[in-house]
This record gives structure tokens, sequence and C-alpha cells, in this order.
């Protein structure tokens, strides 16, 4: 209980409080400006992370994020452009409404099932993440490789388009992540002499590469124009209304908050895969089916919800196991490594008040989300007005620095430079770019338990089948691999030349 | 840009035989018969199987015409350059980044671009951008101590 206490007092001091609020604004935000992703505005508030206590660094993370992908309903309902892809699958929806005269319905029904979709997430984080823990405590190498293969299997799995697209963006980042100085026997790989590189691939600025950079590449190279089909609608009270759509979905909040939260326990899926796929469950088990997709409020009350429950399910494996949900948990294991705050099962043991903080930050940043959404909703069209023109040349500025903070080295930028090109090019021909950043963040963490586990059983493959969990877990992953494998020689020899055109992967929540 | 499959596979190919290569070079561990190429090893053996099945695909899929297309935004004017300001842009100012300095530099980067994307608007370009760019500099150096050089403005303002 005196953990409990420290942490509270970690949270509730005025600074992690005003770096609350600060966090708060800035994910309102960028959620809000279309174009800019949530991931985005973590990967750009990690330098200012750099330089402060955990519990605050952290504190903003959660609660930009969480900001940011409420935020990311606004432009959706408004301008019928989903201001993050988490907000794309009601899209539709969402601006019928508005056309219909229901703005304020419709975005009151994004901010209150935000919240209640997160601090449900938030819940089932506080109450599983310490159990798997104290199981977690039993794992050797063994159960460690597997359950990081699992994670980067779910990612290629889950990742919509084509597998192979999925299995090369994985290898992508395992390739990334093994330059440098090799875990176990100590040995220079891929440095080409450079000194930078022996020390490997920092993923930081590798993340602001692949996520920030990418972004603005694709808003240079799209139209731009953004047509306010809305008009210039009166905003009331946006919580008018929203007590009778409870009443009426509860069902449908339910399934869509653990089915969220699951979806953000998998790793490699996030809030936008979890948008689609209790939108798509919200219309198989909808009393009035037709009625999606022409301005109804039943798609968008499920996955309004299950986007936000899916942030806090992700930080489940990430905190307990060290293997990230999604690609913002991906940025945050980065963090906690740098506060040295290393994320595995001994954290509940070692800094049992850092996780309760943690808990109570996720609580707190959605009930923040409240006033702080309202005023969203308010500010909305002087948001939309800051031209992006400006926006996008500053948000390059500070990826720039961002990436040289890290290590205060130049070196760092081109990083990003390089990985910002390769991430547009991937996105573009069908390549999702999450596969690679988990593969990346995960690399050397395969490789050492693998290592360890091969000297351990000396060469022979069959010891990875020998403990119970460890056997369970790699008959998971090798189900998970033939699955995708017959899919995929199925649809070949099913579409023959078709086969080749991909569908577009989902973006980064 | 697209790139068709066949291209995207050889580039797959060639990198697993530059991998395997390079890990041929890496010493066993002692005692072992496996060392740091294992893992190198095992990857270049899945690009490698990935190019194959790309390079299939992308005989297979007949559509796409030309190794590389460059997709709607290429043909309207300018966009081309734009991409070639913003990533051409950036490696500059990875060049000259201690000689002239974040302020100078990011400035002069940030200008460009906005004037280029506003259609020609230089000089409230200029402005913003050294506003923009000097409260970043200003917090990022003085507030969060990061020691973005000055280059030839060192000593001239804090």
């Amino acid at each position: 209980m005196a953990a409990f206490e420290t942490a509270l007092g970690l949270v509730f001091e005025p600074y992690t409080l005003a770096m609350m609020l600060v966090a708060g604004l800035f994910g309102l935000f960028v959620g809000a400006m279309p174009g800019l992703t949530a991931t985005m505005a973590t990967a750009l508030l990690v330098p200012v992370t750099f330089f402060m206590p955990p519990v605050p660094a952290i504190a903003m993370l959660v609660t930009a994020t969480a900001m940011a992908i409420f935020a990311g309903d606004l432009p959706g309902a408004l301008v019928r452009i989903p201001g993050t892809p988490a907000s794309a699958a009601y899209v539709e929806d969402a601006h019928r409404l508005t056309r219909k005269g229901q703005a304020e319905l419709v975005l009151g029904c994004g901010l209150v099932f935000s919240v209640v979709g997160g601090i449900f997430g938030s819940l089932v984080l506080a109450v599983s993440a310490p159990i798997l823990a104290e199981f977690a405590l039993g794992f050797s190498s063994f159960e460690y490789f597997w359950l990081a293969l699992f994670g980067l299997s779910c990612a290629v799995f889950i990742s919509t388009g084509r597998p192979i697209k999925g299995i090369v963006s994985v290898l992508l980042g395992l390739a990334i992540a093994t330059i440098g100085i090799d875990p176990t026997a100590g040995h220079p790989r891929f440095t080409f002499g450079s000194i930078e590189l022996t020390a490997g691939v920092s993923f930081i600025p590798a993340m602001i590469g692949m996520f920030a950079m990418a972004e603005v590449l694709r808003w240079v190279t799209s139209p731009r124009a953004i047509e306010d089909l809305a008009g210039r609608q009166k905003l009331g009270n946006v919580f008018k209304g929203q007590g009778q759509l409870l009443r009426r979905y509860w069902p449908n909040v339910l399934r869509s908050n653990v089915v969220g939260t699951a979806i953000g326990v998998l790793p490699g899926a996030g809030a936008d895969i979890a948008a689609w796929v209790t939108y798509a469950l919200s219309k198989r088990f909808s009393k009035e089916p037709e009625k999606f997709g022409t301005g109804h409020i039943e798609g968008v009350v499920d996955a309004g919800t299950a986007n936000n429950s899916a942030l806090a399910g992700a930080w489940v494996p990430a905190l307990v196991f060290g293997i990230p949900g999604d690609t913002i948990t991906a940025i945050v294991i980065g963090v906690l490594f740098i506060k040295g705050m290393n994320p595995g099962p001994t954290i509940m043991l070692n800094n049992p008040e850092f996780l309760y903080a943690i808990f109570i930050v996720f609580i707190l940043a959605n009930l923040l989300m409240l006033p702080l959404g309202w005023l969203a909703i308010k500010v909305f069209r002087q948001i939309l007005a800051i031209p992006r023109e400006f926006l996008m040349p500053l948000i390059l500025v500070c990826c720039v620095v961002g990436s040289f903070a890290i290590n205060n080295s130049v070196f760092g930028v081109g990083i990003m430079l390089v990985l910002g090109v390769v991430g547009y090019l991937m996105e573009e021909n069908g390549f999702p770019i999450a596969p690679a950043i988990l593969g990346l963040v995960l690399g050397e963490m395969i490789e050492s338990h693998f290592m360890t586990s091969m000297i351990k059983a000396d060469g022979n493959l069959l010891a990875f089948f020998e403990r119970p969990v460890s056997a369970f877990l790699g008959v998971v992953t090798l189900l998970v691999w033939s699955w995708v494998a017959v899919g995929t020689i199925r649809r070949a020899i099913a579409a023959g030349p078709a086969a080749a055109g991909a569908a577009a992967p989902p973006r980064a929540p | 840009m697209r790139i068709h499959d066949s291209l995207i596979g050889i580039v797959l190919l060639a990198l697993a035989a530059f991998m395997a290569f390079e890990a041929a070079g890496f010493p066993p561990m002692p005692g072992q018969r496996f060392g740091p190429s294992l893992v190198p090893n095992l990857l270049a053996a899945g690009f490698a199987i990935c190019g194959l099945v790309l390079v299939a695909a992308g005989l297979r899929n007949r559509e796409v015409e030309g190794l590389v297309e460059l997709g709607e935004w290429a043909r309207k004017g300018g966009h081309v350059l734009d991409v070639g300001l913003v990533v051409g842009g950036l490696a500059l100012l990875i060049l000259v980044w201690k000689p002239l300095g974040f302020l100078i530099g990011a400035t002069v980067y940030t200008a460009v671009l906005a004037a280029r994307f506003r259609g020609g608007r230089v000089v409230s370009s200029i402005v913003v951008a050294a506003l923009a760019c000097f409260a970043v500099d200003w917090a990022f150096r003085r507030l969060l101590l990061v020691p973005l050089p000055q280059g030839p403005l060192t000593g001239l303002y804090w």
C-alpha cells in the first residue's frame, strides 16, 4: 500500500499535472490536425521527455496519445478526413450524421465513449499487469524467445494487405536491429567501419523517421486541399443525449471494450485495427445493419469506444514482457529503457510505485479528456485554420531536433532521413510499417534470448519445446505461421495473376 | 511511388546475398557450432525466400507497367520538386549542421519549404520560419539543454 501512496504522490505533483495538461493540449492538436497521427505525437514528444523524471515523462506520453485518438474524431465528423487512422473506420457515419445536423451528438459521442473505453482499458491494465507479471517471473529465455516471436508473427498476421509484405517488413526491422555489436559474442556486424553504427541504429530516430517524416512526405505528395463539407454548424451542449446512447447501446459498449482491449494487448495491433474490427462486429450484430455507412451512430459508439480501450491494452505486454502492443508502446518501451525502467515482470518487484503511477495516470488522463476534449470541440475551427504549409516544415524541424537529441549527434538525423524515405516508400508499396518497427524494437531481445537458449540447449532445437509454457507458446506461434502460409498459398492458387494487387495497409494509430 | 514487385524482389535477393556474404566473415563463438552469423544468416534466408516470391508475383502481375510508377502526384506540376526540396534540403541541413548552426540552417530550410508550399509568399514565410525556429532553438537549447550548434552565431545570442 505504501507503494500506491508513493505513486499517488508522484502523479499528483504540480509538475506532473502541469506536464499532463500541456501534453493533453498537444495531443488534441496533433489528433485534430488531419495527417498527423497519435504515434507521431508520441515520437515528437520523446525528445522533450529525455530530461524529465520517469513519471511525468510517461504521464505526458499517456495523456497525449489518449487525447490524440479522441481528437482524430473531430476532423472525421466535420470535414470527413480522419484526424488519425484510428478514426477512419467510422468517418463516413460520423460525417453523414454531421450533415444531418447532428454534429453535437456525434462529437459528444466520440468524447464520452472515448473516455468510457479509455477507463475500461486502464482498469484491465491495472488488474491484469500485476497478475501476468507474477506469472511471467518464471519465464526463461525459451519463453521470452517464443513470446517475442509470437508478437512479431501477430504483427504480420494482423496487418492487412499481403502477408508476404508484412514478413518482409518484419525481416527488415530485425535486419536493422542486427547492425552493431552482437549481443552474445560482442562482434561488430554490418558497421562498415563506422563508430556510430557500432552502437546500433537507435530506434527513436528510426521511429521519428518512419512515422513523422514519412507522414510529411505523404502530405507533400497528396492533393493537400481540405474541403470543409460540414459548413459552419453551431455546436451547443455536446453531452446532451449521451446518457440515452449509453442506455441503448450498453451491450455494444461492453463488447467493444473487451474486443478493443484484447486487440490492444495483441502485439502489433493497435487502436486503428481495434476500430475496424469493432465497427465490423457492430454491423454484424446490429439490428439495423443496413443503416451503417449512411449516418448511423451505433458504429461510432462501438469503434469510438474500442480505439481508446486498445490504447491501454497495448501497455499490458509492453510493461509485463517488454513486448510492445502497438506502435505507440514501441516508442514508450524505448523511453522506459532510457529512464532505466526496464520493462519486464520484475518491474512489479523493483518499481511497484512506478507501475501504480502509470495506472493512476491512465485513469486521470481519461478523466482529463472530458474538459479538454470539450474545449477542443469548441476551438476546432481555429485548429483547422492553422496553415499546414507552415506546420509541415516545422514538424520536419522538430523531427531533426528530436533525432539529434537522442545522442547529441547529427548521425541520428541521418538515420531519421534514410528511414523516413524508406518508410514512405514501404507504405506506398503496401508494406506495413508497424511490423518493421516491432522487428527493430524486439530484434535484440529476440536474438539474445535465441542465442542464450541455443547455448543452453547446445544447439538442440527440440529444447525450445521442453518446458510446458515454452512448448505452448512455440506451438501457438508455429500455428500462426502455418495459418498465414496456407492462406497465402491458397489465395495465390485461387486468384492467379490478380493476387498481386495489394490492399493498402492500415497506418499507425 | 509504386515500385514493381519484381524489382523489390530483386533488391531483397541482393540484400540477402550481401548479408550472407558479410556474415560469412563473422567468427564463430568459442566452443559452439554457431555464432554472431546465425541470426543474420536466418534473416538472409528469409529475405531470399520473400524476394523469390515477390519476383514470381511480379512476373505474373502484368497490370503494373514499367519498373517504377510515380503515381498521380508526380504528374501534378511541382510535386516532384517539393519532395526533392524536403529530402535534399534535409540532407543539406545535415551537411551544414556544424558550420552553419541549427538556427540559420533550420530557418532557411523552413522558409524555403513554406514559401514553396504557399505559392511563393517569401517575406511572410521567412518571418514565420525565423520566429518558429528561434522558439524551437530556445526551447531545446536553453530549456532542455540539447547542445544544438550555433555556428557563426555562437556567443551572439543566448
